[in-house]
């Protein structure tokens, strides 16, 4: 047994080796005969012959003893392989054209499957991640007709609730912790935080990769801290010896004047590791007093579904709250939410996901056409060549065999390439997700379109899958052309050949128009994603984010107000000497900063604070020179300058959109506005300006009536109002986001506002320093993601068609070629020739255009929620789609028409 | 090949080899001579038979070969029994007795 292994495996390995004894054996053999012979008598070349001829063929022995060695079959294998790629180089357009559609067939799939289904299918990376569950109230809009919010609880709340709920079979609590300005070796930086309850990170399993998580001994001494790998990474130099020092964090932005706290590094997470949910560059724990809201995590008891959390509750929450105010809208979900941290994650791109997996299955249909269509192609001009070898004895198995070998060795050259293409669409699309956004916008925006990019890797099952339909599609249809010939008498009638190639063409056809059909549709839907796009980015925004350099300053909680604003006063001063610097200003709050503050109502003459209570107007305050410097148009009047100071008749900039909510059609300048700051006083305004409105943070913003103050006349206004000195500094300059306009590329004024802040005051902390567009196209970023992704994959599907088309039409013209010579010897024109083939063409793509607009006119609806400022069906998108491919493909019905005039009449006469 | 000469039945041939190969070990070419003597030429072997046929047999496990010298000084392929070959020999010579046996009875009566 082991024997017949050895030798069979050695026949194999060897087979050199083997061959070569056999010859050695047979020539012995021949030269004893001939020996025989010659003792005999025999003359030595009649010895020779005659042995010869008693001998028989040499190679007839060698493969009867192979047959016996039992290699026979793996033999031929190999032989079939060397012979396939050989094949294959004979002819390299074709051999490139099926290998690069595999490999991209196979390479896209795989790709956008595996992150499909990383995002949407897998788990979180926590063990139990599944029963973490994320507990809001939904709470009336500031505004009507505004989204509704979401609040969290009181942590006291959240103890109760826990002790209630029999759904949860625990819960952790997730607060804020602010910005905070912390000094590193690098200087003072801006980092964000969160508090947690200590059970949070021992409940979310997520463990340290130094030191240690939070945990209960810190309730008793919280001054502690865990810090994110990034932060450690750059901001403690990656230094282990890190864990056990001391780090003085100092609120650098809306909470008041306070004293700094100093806590111990205890703990790293790993690389890429937050608590789910609770994106942070550290975590804190959370003190059981804490005054503030918190976000509550519960674990869901195991085998409780999220309805009957859902029921549980809003049962106990009716029992906490007072009933739903009747003046705001009712509810239309439920008051209480719980939802599963996942779900929370990935529901945002959920939509886009699948309509990319239904793309990228369209392609893979496509390109399965396509191969399938060149194999056709090449199976039919090879009929001949088939022909020969079945004549001259090889046997319908074996032939049928080869040519599976040739399919077989396409299919795993595609899948290598595929598998490669897929690891590096894998990369590409992570690359395209990701955001560039710094310091605290990284916390708004993400550091990527894709939740959870991280996580994902190409997916070997997937990449199985993908494989194995590219391996049945070649193997089909490579197969198909041998097998119909042999069925026709093995081609020897002219006749059935042609009745074979008619029903081939039709196939060839049909799946041409199958391809039109879909790459129409994919088409026509980027151009509908494209078209939004740029809608999206013309949108006037109301402000100009070119040549802008934004960045926030973070001061130390030490400093006074006075000291504050004095610091500001001559930060701005200096800005304002530079020469690279038109105009600078600071806003309370930047633009695409996730914050509005609504500060007291706003009474115009004639009408009454009752009037107004239901009204509400976005406040800003900014230093003269913010509105100018972030090229926000002026429509009336003046944008505040150097007269509007602390002691100065209070004025306001007010938007269009405030304009019109407040004085209609007059115009507003000079005319005065009574601000309710707070109960019983109110404070008389006088409108100085109008501008345009502002869009905070995207295009898809509402337009929000908006006043501007400025935050030297604010602060006095809230000391004269008696104001604590905290909301002073919350209202008026708790955050502060700074632009400055410069005559260069803003990039380039980077370091030299670095030295200005460190010359006028070291501890001031720099955050997202940054070129305003940069930040800009960040809120657009989701929607480029889509149309570039969708449009890739789109014109990779036209391209597809187009080429099938050519294909095809190639192909018709070739065979055609003896009775297009027919027509031209008997007087046929060229141009009739060319409408001959053209017609074919112009009749296949028109079929395929006509079903794919239908079909897009029905899929299109799929990206409704994708779409801004067009409706699924936009005529025009459908209309440029339309002509722009429909030329395409009749180029590529041209070429081959072309060709066809440019046959020799004489020449393909001859080619039969 | 003249008319006097023999097609072998299947499997015949096997038991023909391992017979020559009783007595002493023999290279290719002394098997197919030896099966001809003793024939009085009415079996010629074709090597396109024998080799594939000595190569199964060693598949078997029944013979095994090995590279020797020839008597003309030079290098052969000598086949021997193996110990189950000689055991496989005793079988085939007793089917084929039996086979022979029945087939002559049957071409006998009637």
């Amino acid at each position: 047994m082991f024997r017949d292994l050895f030798l069979r495996l050695r026949s194999l390995i060897r087979r050199d080796v083997v061959d070569l004894e056999l010859d050695d054996e047979l020539r012995f053999h021949l030269e004893q005969q001939v020996d025989l012979y010659m003792r005999n008598g025999l003359s030595r070349a009649e010895a020779v012959r005659r042995a010869r001829i008693e001998f028989g063929g040499l190679d007839e022995i060698r493969e009867a003893h192979r047959d016996a060695r039992g290699v026979r079959l793996l033999f031929d294998l190999g032989r079939d392989i060397r012979y396939a790629v050989r094949q294959l180089r004979r002819s390299p357009s074709f051999a490139v054209a099926a290998l690069l559609c595999l490999a991209l067939g196979i390479g896209a799939t795989t790709a956008i499957f595996s992150v499909v289904n990383t995002i949407l299918l897998q788990p979180l990376p926590f063990p139990d991640s599944d029963r973490l569950v994320r507990l809001a109230e939904n709470v009336s809009p500031p505004a009507p007709g505004r989204p509704l919010m979401q609040r969290g609880f009181t942590y006291s709340e959240l103890l109760d609730w826990r002790a209630q709920s029999k759904t949860l079979s625990d819960a952790y609590a997730v607060g804020g912790a602010g910005q905070q300005l912390v000094r590193t070796t690098q200087g003072a930086v801006g980092l964000w935080g969160v508090t947690t309850s200590t059970n949070a990170f021992a409940l979310a399993q997520v463990h340290a990769m130094l030191g240690r998580t939070l945990d209960a001994r810190d309730e008793a001494d919280p001054n502690v801290v865990v810090l994110s790998f990034d932060t450690w990474q750059r901001h403690f130099g990656s230094d282990p010896s890190a864990i056990g020092k001391v780090i003085e964090f100092r609120a650098g932005a809306l909470i008041g004047p306070a004293r700094p706290r100093l806590m111990t590094i205890v703990g790293v997470l790993p690389e890429g590791v937050s608590l789910p949910d609770a994106r942070a560059d550290f975590y804190w724990p959370m003190s059981s007093a804490t005054p503030f809201r918190v976000t509550p995590i519960g674990q869901l008891a195991p085998g409780v579904s999220l309805e009957a959390a859902v029921a549980e509750a809003n049962a106990i929450g009716a029992g906490m709250r007072p009933p739903w105010p009747a003046e705001a809208d009712p509810l239309t979900v439920p008051r209480f939410e719980v939802t599963r941290l996942k779900d929370r994650l990935v529901e945002p791109v959920r939509p886009a996901l699948s309509v990319f997996l239904a793309t990228v299955v369209v392609v893979l249909l496509i390109v399965c056409a396509n191969v399938a269509n060149l194999l056709l192609a090449r199976g039919t001009a090879r009929q001949r060549e088939i022909a020969v070898r079945y004549a001259i004895g090889a046997s319908r198995l074996r032939v049928v065999r080869q040519i599976m070998t040739e399919s077989l060795v396409l299919a795993l050259a595609g899948g290598a390439l595929g598998a490669l293409l897929a690891a590096t669409g894998v990369g590409l699309i992570k690359q395209l997700a990701t955001i560039e956004a710094p310091g605290i916008y990284r916390l708004m925006f993400g550091s990527t379109v894709l939740p959870r990019a991280n996580e994902v890797t190409v997916d070997l099952r997937v990449l199985g899958v993908s494989f194995s339909l590219a391996l049945v599609t070649s193997l089909v249809f490579g197969t198909l052309p041998a097998l119909t010939l042999s069925r026709s008498t093995q081609g020897s009638s002219v006749r059935s050949r042609a009745a074979t190639s008619r029903v081939e063409s039709r196939v060839r056809s049909a799946l041409v128009v199958g391809q039109l059909v879909m790459a129409t549709v994919l088409l026509v839907s980027a151009g509908l994603l494209a078209n939004s796009f740029v809608r999206l980015s013309r949108v006037n925004n109301g402000y100009d984010a070119s040549n802008v350099l934004a960045f926030n300053l973070l001061f130390p909680n030490q400093y006074s107000i006075a000291r504050k604003a004095e610091t500001i006063d001559r930060l701005l001063t200096r800005f304002r000497d530079s020469t690279n610097v038109r105009s600078v200003g600071f806003s309370r709050h930047g633009l695409l900063m996730r914050e509005e503050l609504f500060i007291g109502s706003w009474v115009p003459a004639g009408r009454s604070l009752e009037d107004v209570r239901n009204e509400r107007t976005r406040v800003r305050s900014v230093s003269d020179g913010y509105l100018a410097a972030m090229g926000v148009p002026l429509l009336e009047g003046r944008y505040f300058d150097i007269r509007d100071g602390a002691l100065a008749p209070t004025v306001v900039v007010i938007s269009r959109a405030a304009a019109r909510q407040y004085f209609g059609v007059v115009s507003p300048i000079g005319r005065v506005l009574d601000w309710h700051f707070s109960e019983g006083q109110a404070q008389p305004v006088t409108v100085v300006g109008v501008v345009e409105n502002i869009r905070q943070e995207s295009p898809t913003d509402d337009v929000f009536p908006e006043i501007f103050v400025d935050y030297r006349q604010f602060l006095s206004l809230l000391e004269r109002e008696k104001q604590p000195a905290q909301r002073q500094n919350e209202h008026a300059i708790g955050f502060l986001s700074f632009a400055a306009r410069t005559t260069g590329d803003p990039a380039a004024v980077v370091p030299e506002v670095r030295q200005i802040v460190n010359d006028i005051d070291s501890n001031v902390g720099i955050d997202a320093i940054v070129p305003m567009s940069r930040l800009a196209a960040n809120a657009v970023a989701r929607e480029r993601f889509y149309a570039a992704m969708l449009g890739s994959f789109a014109v990779l599907a036209g391209a597809l068609a187009a080429i099938g088309v050519y294909g095809v039409l190639t192909y018709a013209v070739i065979q055609r070629t003896q009775e297009i010579g027919i027509r031209m010897a008997i007087g046929a024109q060229r141009g009739a020739v060319l409408a001959l083939v053209l017609r074919k063409g112009l009749v296949l793509t028109s079929i395929g255009l006509t079903v794919g607009l239908l079909g897009a006119g029905i899929g299109s609806r799929a990206l409704q929620g994708m779409l801004f400022g067009i409706t699924p069906l936009d005529p025009a998108t459908f209309l440029v789609v339309s002509l722009l491919f429909g030329l395409v493909a009749v180029f590529a019905a041209y070429l081959p028409a072309r060709r066809a005039t440019k046959v020799d009449a004489l020449v393909a006469l001859r080619s039969e | 090949m003249s008319d006097n000469q023999l097609d072998l039945p299947q499997g015949t041939l096997d038991l023909l080899i391992l017979k020559t190969l009783a007595l002493e070990p023999r290279h290719g070419w002394a098997i197919s001579e030896r099966l001809h003597q003793i024939s009085s030429a009415t079996l010629n072997i074709r090597q396109g038979s024998l080799y594939p046929a000595l190569h199964r047999l060693e598949r078997r496990g029944w013979i095994k070969a090995s590279w020797g010298t020839s008597d003309n000084n030079r290098r052969a392929k000598y086949y021997e029994l193996t110990k189950r070959g000689h055991a496989r020999l005793d079988q085939e010579i007793s089917a084929w007795r039996k086979l022979s046996a029945v087939v002559s009875q049957v071409i006998e009566s009637v």
